[in-house]
Formats: C-alpha cells, sequence, structure tokens
C-alpha cells in the first residue's frame, strides 16, 4: 500500500486554486461534461478483463487523488480523500450490435455526469466489440488530472496488469500541493506583473462567429479533427530550431497569426496549459497541477513570420517565468470575472504534444489510445496537436469549437486556414503577416468575370415603347396619366430647351419633374436635381461645383435662382419637335448627385450612362418588373433612388406612380391601395414605422403590393418579422452607395432570418463586390472587412475633386478587365459562407467601449425585439468619466423606455452590449435621406444606477438578498441597483451568495446570478420565474438535474 | 515591446483611361495601371494627384470631344 502521505486524514483539506476555480465553474454549468477527460483504449487480443480491473484499482490505491471528493461546507469546498476501494469495471458487449453501437456506449460513459462531492473522479468500462477487441473507457474528472497524469496514469496500469511490482512509493499526495500552495498564497508581485503585462490586451477575441453570442455560454461544443503530415511537422521542427525553440511556438505563432489576420487585431491573447509540478515529489503523481497561462501574441508592425515566431517566443518564456499565478487568480485581478457569456480572458486555446497524447503497453495486446471528445467546448476554439497514435510520425489535430457561435462548415475551413498558414510561414520565414495566404481552396477560385456587354443607354426605353406601346401608361400622376407617347414627346420638347452639360432641375413633384429628367438626357446633357428646399447659397455652391449654366424650373420657383448665376428656364412642353436626340457616349455623364461628405462639405458624384444603364436592366429584371407593374415613385429627386424608380420602371414598359408628397406612415396603405401600386422602394426606417402601424391595427396591410423594395439603412430583423406576419409580399433589401450607382446588392429576404442581421446579398449584373482588408486581400468568409465594389456601375468620380476621387476609387487588383476601378465604400462587411454579404456599419462608426468592438446595429436589432420598441439607435457617448458608454435611444408604443427592457436584453445579448442608458425620444432624428441622423441625438438620460447603496430595498426578497449581500460582501449597506461586482463582489463570493440563497431558494442556477448582478433584477427574476419553493434536499437537485440531462440526450 | 510599423508608402498610378488613383508600393500594380514615378503618404500622393489630374473625363472622351 502507498506510504509516505502527509494528507490522509479527517480534517479539511483545501482544494489548490486550479481546482477551486474548476469547482466553481461546475457550480455554474453543473451536470455538463465540459471537465470530463474522457479516454479510449482500442485493445486487440486476449484480454483479461478481471485483471484490468485489478490494475486499474492498483492506480486509484497508489493515487489518493482518484479517491477524492469534494463536498462544502457554507460554500466553500474542501478536498476528502476516501479509502481504497475495489474500482468498478462497466462491461458491455456488442459483438452482436450494428456497428457504432461501441461509440454509443462509450460515450455516454463518457457524459455520465460526476457529483463532484460524492463521486470519485474515476470511472472505467469496457465494450467488448469482437472476441479478440475491446474498448477500454476511462472517464477522469479534470479536477483530478492532466496531460502528464495521462502518462503517469496509463504507464501505471500497463505496469500493473496482468500483475506487476509496485514501482517506488511516492512521498507525496496531491492535497500536499494544494496545501502547500494555499500555505504559500499568491505572489502579490508576480500576479502585478501579469495584471501589467495584460493591460490593454484584447481580452475579448472578435473572432467572426456564425451565431450571435448568446447571454449565457450553454458549453455545448464539437471536435473536428484532421491530419497534420509528418513533413509540415519536420518543417515546423527545423524553423524551431534554427530560431533556437520549440514546435508548440512555431504552432502557436501560425495561430496567432491567423486569429489576427481573422479578428484584424494588432495582438490576440491565446491561452496554454504550462506543466505545475513544481517540486520533484510531485513528478509521478496524477492530479491537477497545469495551469493555464495567456500569451501575448504581439502582430504590431504586419512583421515576417519568422519574427512573430521570436515575439511569441518570447511571450511563452515571459508567462511560464509566472505561472505560478492560478490563472483564476489573474482573472479576478483583471476583474473580467463577471460575464457568463464568455470565457474570462483567453477564448483560443492551443496545447502541442509532439509524444502521443498517452501509450498504454499491454502484454499480448496492441493498444491504441485516443482522447475522446464529449459535445462540449470550454474554450470557443481549442486547437490541440498532438501525435497520432501508432508509428506513422503523423500528427492529429483536433479543433473543439463553442457550437453556439460556429457552425462545422466553419470550422473546417479553419482547420484548412490553419495548415496552410503553418506551411507558408514555415516555408518562408520573412513573409509578412498580411502575405500568409489565409483562403482556403474554395475561396480562392475567382468567379468568372461577369460582362454585362453593351447596354443601351436609358433614354433609349421610352422611344421604343412610345413605339410598340404608345398609349400604355408611363407616369401615372394624381392630376392624370401620361402615355408612352405623350411622355416621348414631352421629353424631346425639354430636350430642345436645354443645351448641353450639366442642367440643374428645380421642380415640384410631379409629372414635370420626371420629364425633366428623361428631356435633360435627351438632349445628352446630364441632370442635376435640385432640392426646393435648399437656400439659395447651397444652390449658388451646388451648381457652381457641377458647372451648370442652366436650371429647369417653373414660374414658382424661378426666382430662387437670382444670384446663382445660372439661367433659369421655364419648363414647357409646347415647342415643336426638333427631332433632336443625342445618342450619349457610354462614359457621358446621366446625372450629377450631391451627398454630403463627413466633412459636411457637399461632394458631386458624376454618374455616366454605362453605370446608369446597367443598373436600369440588372433591376428590371431583379424586382422582375413588367408591364403590368405599378411603381410607387417615392424618393426625393434629389436621391439617385428616384431614379431607381424610374428608368427600370420604364425600361419594363411599367407605369410610375407619383405621389404629392410621401404620406404619414400610417396613410402608406391607402395610398398604395388606391393607386394600385404594385412595387413600393422605401427608406427601411419609414418602412419600420409603416410595419409598426399595420401591427398596432392603424392601418391595413397592403393589398396590391407585390414586391417591397427596402434600403439606405439597415434592416431590422424584428421589423422584418412583423412584416412577415401579416404580409406574404416578399422584400428585397437594397444597398448601394450614389459612387456605385443607386443599388449595388440585393438580397431576397426568404423565410425567417432568425434574429441574425439582414444581409445585403450578391451584387447585381455586371456589379462586383469584394470585402477586403486593408491590405487589400480579399478576407475569408465570415470575416469583417471593407466592402469594395468594382464592375460596371462605378461613378466617373467626384466632380472637381481629383484628390477625393483617387482615394476612394482604386485600382481593381481582382477584375479580369485591364485598369478597372473599384470603389471603397467605407462600410465593414462580411461575407457569409452561402456567398451572401453582410453590411455590418460604417467603418468609421465602429464603436468600442471598454475594450469590445461593438456594430450598433447588432444592439439595436436586440433592443427592437422587445414588444414595445418601435425603432432603436445606439451610440457611444462619454460617461461621466469621461469613458465611452454605450447609450441607446428608442421610440416606443408605451412613450416610456420598458421597465424590463434591460433585463429583456440580458437575456438576449452578452452583458457587454448591454446600454449603459435607455433615452425614449418620440421620434428619432432624422436626415432629408430618411436615414437616422446619429449626430443630432439629444445626451443621454443619466442611467438609472449611479452611485453606490441608493435605493433601499422594498420586498421582503429584496430585504432577503440584501442582507446576504451585506454578509457576504462585509458591508454596512448595499442598493437594491448596485451592481454586485461594482460592490467589490468576484465569482467567489458570489458563489458563496449562492450557496447561502440555496437555504430558500432551492434550484437556483448560479448562472441566474450572473445574469442578475443586481438585488432588484435578481429579485425580480426569483418572482417572475417562480423559483421560490420550500426548501428540498439537495439529493433532489441532482435528481432534477440529471433528469434534464437525461431528456437532453434523448433529445438528440 | 511593439514595434510601430513604418508608415506605408504608395506610388501614384494611372490607367490607360488616364484615371488616376494611388497604391501600395508593397504591392504588385494590377494589370492595366501604371506608376507614373510619384511616390510618397498616402496624402502626398493624393496631393499629386489633384494637381495632375485636371480632367475627370476618361481618355477616350476628351479624345471625342477634342476631334
Amino acid at each position: 500500500m502507498p506510504s509516505g502521505k502527509t494528507t490522509a486524514g479527517s480534517r479539511l483539506l483545501p482544494l489548490s486554486f486550479a481546482q477551486q476555480a474548476l469547482w466553481l465553474l461546475d457550480r455554474m454549468h453543473p451536470n455538463q461534461s465540459q471537465y470530463h477527460v474522457p479516454v479510449v483504449v482500442r485493445l486487440h487480443g486476449d484480454l483479461d478483463a478481471e485483471a484490468l480491473r485489478r490494475a486499474l484499482t492498483r492506480v486509484a490505491d497508489r493515487h489518493e487523488v482518484l479517491r477524492t471528493v469534494f463536498p462544502s461546507v457554507d460554500g466553500e469546498p474542501y478536498q476528502q480523500v476516501l479509502p481504497a476501494e475495489s474500482v468498478p469495471l462497466a462491461v458491455a458487449d456488442v459483438r452482436d450490435r450494428e456497428p457504432g453501437a461501441a461509440e454509443a456506449i462509450a460515450r455516454g460513459w463518457a457524459e455520465e455526469p460526476f457529483d463532484l462531492a460524492a463521486d470519485r473522479p474515476l470511472r472505467a468500462g469496457l465494450v467488448r466489440v469482437a472476441d479478440d477487441e475491446h474498448l477500454l473507457v476511462v472517464v477522469l474528472h479534470h479536477i483530478a488530472c492532466d496531460g502528464q497524469s495521462m502518462h503517469v496514469f496509463f504507464g501505471e496500469l500497463g505496469r500493473y496488469y496482468p500483475a506487476g511490482a509496485e514501482p517506488e512509493p511516492l512521498t507525496a499526495g496531491f492535497a500536499d500541493h494544494a496545501v502547500e500552495q494555499r500555505a504559500a498564497g499568491v505572489d502579490g508581485g508576480a500576479i502585478g506583473w501579469w495584471r501589467d503585462h495584460l493591460a490593454g490586451a484584447p481580452a475579448a477575441l472578435a473572432l467572426p462567429t456564425d451565431h450571435p453570442r448568446p447571454a449565457v455560454r450553454s458549453g455545448r461544443g464539437a471536435t473536428h479533427t484532421v491530419g497534420m503530415p509528418t513533413a509540415l511537422v519536420a518543417d515546423a521542427s527545423a524553423l524551431a530550431r534554427q530560431l533556437r525553440t520549440t514546435p508548440f511556438v512555431v504552432m502557436t505563432a501560425a495561430y496567432a497569426a491567423l486569429l489576427g489576420r481573422l479578428t484584424g487585431g494588432r495582438e490576440v491573447l491565446i491561452g496554454t496549459p504550462v506543466e505545475g509540478r513544481s517540486d520533484e515529489r510531485f513528478e509521478p503523481l496524477i492530479g491537477f497541477f497545469v495551469n493555464t497561462v495567456a500569451l501575448r501574441a504581439d502582430l504590431s508592425g504586419d512583421p515576417g513570420f519568422g519574427e512573430l515566431v521570436r515575439r511569441v517566443r518570447s511571450a511563452t518564456l515571459d508567462a511560464v517565468e509566472h505561472a505560478g499565478v492560478p490563472f483564476d487568480a489573474v482573472v479576478r485581478a483583471l476583474r473580467l470575472d463577471r460575464d457568463p457569456a464568455t470565457v474570462p480572458l483567453v477564448q483560443a486555446l492551443i496545447t502541442f504534444e509532439s509524444r502521443p497524447f498517452a501509450e498504454l503497453r499491454l502484454p499480448g495486446l496492441r493498444t491504441e489510445v485516443r482522447p475522446m471528445f464529449t459535445g462540449t467546448a470550454k474554450f470557443d476554439l481549442d486547437v490541440m496537436i498532438v501525435r497520432a497514435p501508432g508509428d506513422s510520425g503523423d500528427f492529429d489535430v483536433h479543433l473543439t469549437y463553442n457550437t453556439d457561435l460556429f457552425e462545422p462548415g466553419t470550422i473546417t475551413a479553419f482547420a484548412e486556414r490553419l495548415l496552410g498558414v503553418i506551411a507558408a510561414g514555415v516555408a518562408d520565414p520573412a513573409l509578412p503577416l498580411h502575405r500568409l495566404p489565409v483562403l482556403t481552396a474554395a475561396e480562392r477560385a475567382v468567379a468568372a468575370a461577369d460582362d454585362p456587354g453593351d447596354r443601351p443607354p436609358v433614354t433609349e426605353w421610352v422611344r421604343r415603347h412610345a413605339v410598340t406601346r404608345p398609349t400604355d401608361p408611363a407616369v401615372d400622376a394624381p392630376g392624370g396619366t401620361l402615355s408612352y407617347a405623350e411622355l416621348d414627346r414631352r421629353a424631346d420638347a425639354v430636350a430642345d430647351r436645354v443645351t448641353g452639360g450639366v442642367v440643374g432641375i428645380l421642380l415640384p413633384r410631379g409629372p414635370a419633374l420626371v420629364t425633366a429628367m428623361l428631356g435633360v438626357l435627351r438632349s445628352g446633357a446630364a441632370y442635376l436635381p435640385l432640392d426646393l428646399t435648399h437656400p439659395s447659397g447651397h444652390l449658388r455652391r451646388v451648381l457652381a461645383a457641377a458647372g451648370a449654366r442652366q436650371v429647369l424650373t417653373d414660374e414658382d420657383n424661378a426666382a430662387r435662382l437670382d444670384g446663382t448665376g445660372a439661367e433659369a428656364v421655364l419648363i414647357e412642353f409646347d415647342s415643336q419637335r426638333s427631332g433632336r436626340y443625342a445618342h450619349p457616349h457610354p462614359d457621358d455623364l446621366a446625372y450629377v448627385i450631391f451627398t454630403s461628405g463627413s466633412t459636411g462639405e457637399p461632394k458631386g458624384v458624376g454618374v455616366p450612362h454605362r453605370a446608369l444603364a446597367n443598373h436600369a436592366l440588372a433591376i428590371r429584371d431583379v424586382f422582375t418588373l413588367t408591364g403590368d407593374d405599378r411603381v410607387l415613385q417615392f424618393a426625393g429627386a434629389a436621391f439617385d433612388v428616384a431614379a431607381e424608380e424610374l428608368f427600370p420602371t420604364w425600361a419594363a414598359g411599367a407605369c410610375v406612380v407619383l405621389c404629392e408628397q410621401p404620406p404619414p406612415p400610417e396613410r402608406l396603405t391607402g395610398l398604395l391601395d388606391a393607386r394600385d401600386v404594385t412595387v413600393a422602394n422605401l427608406p427601411s426606417s419609414y418602412w419600420q414605422r409603416w410595419t409598426a402601424a399595420i401591427a398596432q391595427g392603424d392601418t391595413p396591410p397592403p393589398r396590391t403590393l407585390r414586391l417591397l423594395v427596402v434600403g439606405s439603412e439597415p434592416v431590422d430583423p424584428s421589423a422584418l418579422r412583423a412584416w412577415q406576419e401579416f404580409s406574404t409580399v416578399p422584400v428585397i433589401n437594397a444597398y448601394g452607395l450614389t459612387e456605385t450607382t443607386i443599388t449595388s446588392l440585393t438580397h431576397p429576404v426568404t423565410g425567417s432570418t432568425g434574429g441574425a442581421g439582414v444581409p445585403v446579398g450578391t451584387p447585381i449584373s455586371g456589379v462586383r463586390a469584394y470585402v477586403l482588408d486593408e491590405h487589400l486581400n480579399r478576407v475569408p468568409a465570415g470575416v469583417t472587412g471593407e466592402l469594395y465594389i468594382g464592375g460596371a456601375g462605378l461613378a466617373r468620380g467626384y466632380l472637381g475633386r481629383a484628390d477625393l476621387t483617387a482615394e476612394r476609387f482604386l485600382p481593381d487588383p481582382y477584375a479580369v478587365a485591364p485598369g478597372s476601378r473599384m470603389h471603397r465604400t467605407g462600410d465593414l462587411a462580411r461575407r457569409r459562407h452561402d456567398g451572401a454579404v453582410e453590411v455590418l456599419g460604417r467603418a468609421d462608426a465602429q464603436l468600442k467601449v471598454r475594450g469590445h468592438r461593438i456594430e450598433p446595429g447588432e444592439v439595436e436589432s436586440g433592443i427592437c425585439t422587445h414588444p414595445d420598441v418601435i425603432q432603436a439607435a445606439v451610440v457611444a457617448r462619454a460617461g461621466v468619466d469621461g469613458t465611452a458608454r454605450l447609450a441607446a435611444y428608442v421610440v416606443t408604443h408605451s412613450g416610456t423606455v420598458p421597465e424590463d427592457l434591460r433585463q429583456h436584453l440580458s437575456a438576449l445579448i452578452p452583458v457587454y452590449l448591454i446600454p449603459d442608458s435607455f433615452t425614449c425620444l418620440p421620434l428619432l432624428p432624422a436626415l432629408p435621406s430618411g436615414k437616422v441622423d446619429r449626430t443630432a441625438l439629444p445626451d443621454p438620460q443619466p442611467p438609472v444606477t449611479r452611485g453606490i447603496g441608493r435605493t433601499e430595498a422594498g420586498t421582503a426578497t429584496e430585504h432577503l438578498l440584501a442582507t446576504v449581500w451585506r454578509d457576504v460582501l462585509g458591508l454596512d449597506r448595499v442598493g437594491t441597483d448596485d451592481n454586485f461586482f461594482d460592490l467589490g463582489g468576484t465569482s467567489y463570493t458570489l458563489a458563496t451568495v449562492h450557496a447561502r440563497l440555496g437555504e430558500h431558494f432551492d434550484g437556483l442556477p448560479l448562472i441566474a446570478l450572473y445574469e442578475h448582478p443586481t438585488i432588484s433584477a435578481l429579485a425580480g427574476h426569483l418572482t417572475h420565474t417562480g423559483e421560490r419553493t420550500v426548501a428540498a434536499g439537495d439529493a433532489d437537485a441532482r435528481h432534477i438535474g440529471r433528469s434534464r440531462l437525461h431528456r437532453r440526450r434523448q433529445g438528440r | 515591446m511593439s514595434t510601430e510599423s513604418i508608415p506605408p508608402r504608395y506610388a501614384v498610378v494611372h490607367n490607360d483611361e488616364e484615371q488616376y488613383s494611388t497604391w501600395p508600393t508593397d504591392l504588385p500594380v494590377p494589370n492595366g495601371w501604371y506608376a507614373d514615378g510619384f511616390t510618397g503618404s498616402r496624402q502626398e500622393c493624393l496631393e499629386h494627384v489633384g494637381r495632375v489630374w485636371t480632367d475627370l473625363r476618361p481618355k477616350t472622351l476628351r479624345d471625342l470631344a477634342g476631334r
């Protein structure tokens, strides 16, 4: 029997720091197999099962930690070493069962939960697959083992089977390590080193995900395994030797480089386990000795791969030197332990094992030891590179990932990218990081050029229809209808009155305005639409900038041109037809539209006929317009969307329906139905308010509409769901810029969007869209980059601004036609795996709050799921302390901020995305285009929770909670709106609170305390969910947990 | 510890239509584009473009108009 132990006995032994952290995680995510370490050994040959069981028992006899349980007193766990007893070996026989039965049984054993307070942390089972083939399944709990333990465990198992001599007696037990660690305490200086070392490091890995991060991590995961050829490992090892480091460092550098490319970060934090057997007494022990350390990989300055290896080497040496500080203590020192959505500090892990995972030598048997993976993930992405069993020298790369976030295809692609980066970096260590190949083979395959060929100028269509269908309506206005023949005649009359160049149009909505637009094009000139509401100073600047000498106007408005230097030409349609008909060159300008730049100075965008001709036909086809359609003309003429309402419609021989003024949303249905409108193109914020009006019953859904196009702004997914509840009319999301000719990408919205953002889809015919990084590389699917648009839709540039044109219109390196350009949109975007593009907001509007990169749209979508909310806008505003805070503005049915809005959000989005303040407005300020004017939002209402201890407990539940908080935190006074962590609480003290509350609220999960970190929120939650029950025994709670687990399994 | 990156350098480039732009000097110039010899910071290049690109019309169009 083992001897020399110093720890056995009846006193309460403490847990090591790492064990205590794990114990806490087990409490937070009860009944999960995240921290199980299952191993499967395939055994070929004659097995003596009884001898194997005896050998297992001898290993457990030797190592106290395998007989240790972790009961708790007052929420504080301790180790209790149980006496040695025979290790049970479950046995199953699947010789006459279907293939896969053995694996299913193994998986069932692997996932069976451990009750740390009562169950020994070692289980074993044997599946008989054939007469001479067995699977040995060993399941350990991580609280009792680590990677090195596997070698010890299987080494001794082999020694004891069938019967072997006892090795050197152990001189210590695992609990000695815990006791010594506790006595020594945590080195304050070393904690300080970590705090300094990690200051400003990105504690949240902004890896692109397939699904939004849920408010609480489920722990569910999956593992994808690929092989890494011997040759690649050999090359990596050769580079490692050359740079005087290890293959681990080379692999970690490649992992860091890839994460950097996928996140766009200049540094990344990667976790890795570090061996912690600090004393030779501990070396032969099984136990949880490893500590996770954070490697801070500095990618800044775009170094060569070899230089990155050097940086990672020095980061690794630094981290290992300070590895004595428990990971959990680092997390607490950095105050990162309060968000149940995210694994704190490091979300990406790497392990490299140049040895096989473990080896088991049993006389007369051929064995193969492999780690097993349960359907769980401890991290977002955990890469384990380990030598495969056998003599091939190949390695296995096991990628375990969080399935809350990632789809299998994304991880398969990640594995391909990782191997590609290792190969390229090792082959050429001088290669700068931005040149490392990160695209998969499928992504590298360039799509064939999409050449739309020659398309007739838009002036052509009305002429053709005037011949083939002269009496069909081309324009329907409140005062009457214009046939194609009449529109054609009047356009010619207008063309006769102007002299070329750029011609301004200053007219109110009506048939004259749209006729003027066509007429100017007929003359060969470009039109410049002017807004009647603009002051004359603005008109003068715009006319001068565009070089327009004439303006088509009417008697009511001609005076507004006084002093602008431009000639007022009164519009009339009675001139004799001259037959003058210009044939514009594709590069001639069709119109000039002024947009306000970020500096506020208007920029004139010149759009050539080529772009407009391509757009008209492509949009006609995307909207499937026919001669039977009646298309609403909604946009003001000064916006290019007006051209989208006219020219594709006329290209189809359909009718443009004019209205005097866009109606308020609640009157839109009446207008559409009265005028038999079949297609409407609306700014999405306007459509959102219309949808809300219909949902509230203020107005019925439209009857004649067959297609709705929304655009100009992000489409809110919850408004879309509301629309789909009462209407089957399909919706197209349209995206484009004046610089790329109105709409460039479209997405037909089909079915549910599942709460995710609504994509803008794929380019229209003749147009190309790229998502590029800062080095103009195309980025992999899912990765955020900047959207660039090339192809036939490009504007000529900004009139009179060659510098600005050169800045925003770049050489297109991916075009087939030589000398092509592409426009830099300034919008952040990512391409989904199905090819559809999602726009995430302006590159310069992405918010950074407390180190998290935040897309306001993501928060806005979450807010809009609340039934009372109609519209929302989220911005970053400086808080009282000068740091950026998230401020939300909402328009609601009730006219107030819903009381449960914060609680509603906390169930939906991570804590860091929840705004600090909510302000209710009657209406969001809008720009003339209808988009939300974010700069005009007022100062936010001060957050409700300011100052500590302000609000007194009211209800009995609040009083009870306040009492427990005060006791545990040692405070005289706590307010019901104070955040537990702001009061100095930690994950440990929260666990103590949880234990104390367990006397009153049975079955209350620990995670609920993270989700509701204030007394009022938790009290509300307790009342709301009716969690309050009379005290029940722990056994019942475990029973409930297990039957839940059982249901989950059956549900698979 | 972090090395400050050297500010990237750009070249002024143009295509056959004599449309101008800038391009990073460490990347190969795309097909159909030519460096015109001026290099500098992006801002310097854009200022240079502002001086030399006085007519935004593509060359084809200018040639037609001048005929």
